[in-house]
């Protein structure tokens, strides 16, 4: 029997962000809709990478003035989880500022945010 | 013993399953737009529950002011509702 602990549903929960991301991203055809489908991917990457590391009672990685050395490597969560993380946050938000301005030229090209009707190539 | 932080914690879970469909099913993408923004609300205070409270500030300001923030700049440019 599995025990249903917080570190299990935020693993089931970043695996079904995934997917709707990846289903979003695929099968949706506003580019906006797009755009924000990669978001959703890219969070549910991030959320099973945190929960990877968390340990179960245990505290967050600082040393605080008067806690014990010994027990430290026993009850911090580990941190190579979250170091990846917040960088591919900030890259995530720039590499999604990059792709909304690719949609407007498109649109200014186009006249329309239908990715069907973008790639027949009819312009405006 | 119930403890009203994991209570809150379970609730955050589902609430980013149920965000990340409902924004996905929108015809109004200002309200997509406003829908992700909340959901990102919930995936800050869960990494704050996994015991990352730096991931949590850094995805509360990110998530909730920069992202549907420029995703508002290019509906005001472009069209505000998908089209048929």
């Amino acid at each position: 029997m599995i025990e249903i602990t917080l570190q299990l549903l935020s693993f089931i929960a970043a695996g079904l962000l995934v997917v709707i991301g990846l289903g979003g991203m695929l099968f949706l055809d506003n580019l906006i809709k797009k755009i924000i489908a990669f978001t959703l991917l890219s969070d549910g990457v991030n959320l099973a990478l945190v929960s990877l590391g968390y340990v179960e009672g245990g505290i967050v990685p600082i040393l605080e003035p008067g806690s014990s050395y010994l027990n430290f490597p026993n009850e911090a969560t580990l941190i190579f989880g979250p170091g990846i993380v917040l960088t591919n946050i900030v890259i995530g938000v720039s590499t999604t500022a990059i792709l909304i301005a690719l949609t407007m030229v498109l649109y200014r090209r186009y006249g329309t945010l239908k990715a069907s009707k973008v790639l027949k190539g009819e312009r405006k | 013993m119930i403890d009203a932080f994991m209570v809150i914690s379970y609730i955050m879970v589902v609430g980013i399953t149920v965000g990340a469909v409902a924004a996905l099913l929108q015809k109004d993408l200002l309200r997509a737009a406003f829908i992700t923004g909340a959901e990102s609300v919930a995936l800050a205070f869960l990494f704050h529950a996994l015991l990352a409270p730096d991931l949590g500030l850094t995805q509360a300001i990110v998530g909730t002011v920069l992202l549907p923030g420029i995703i508002i700049i290019a509906i005001f440019k472009t069209r505000r509702h998908e089209e048929e």
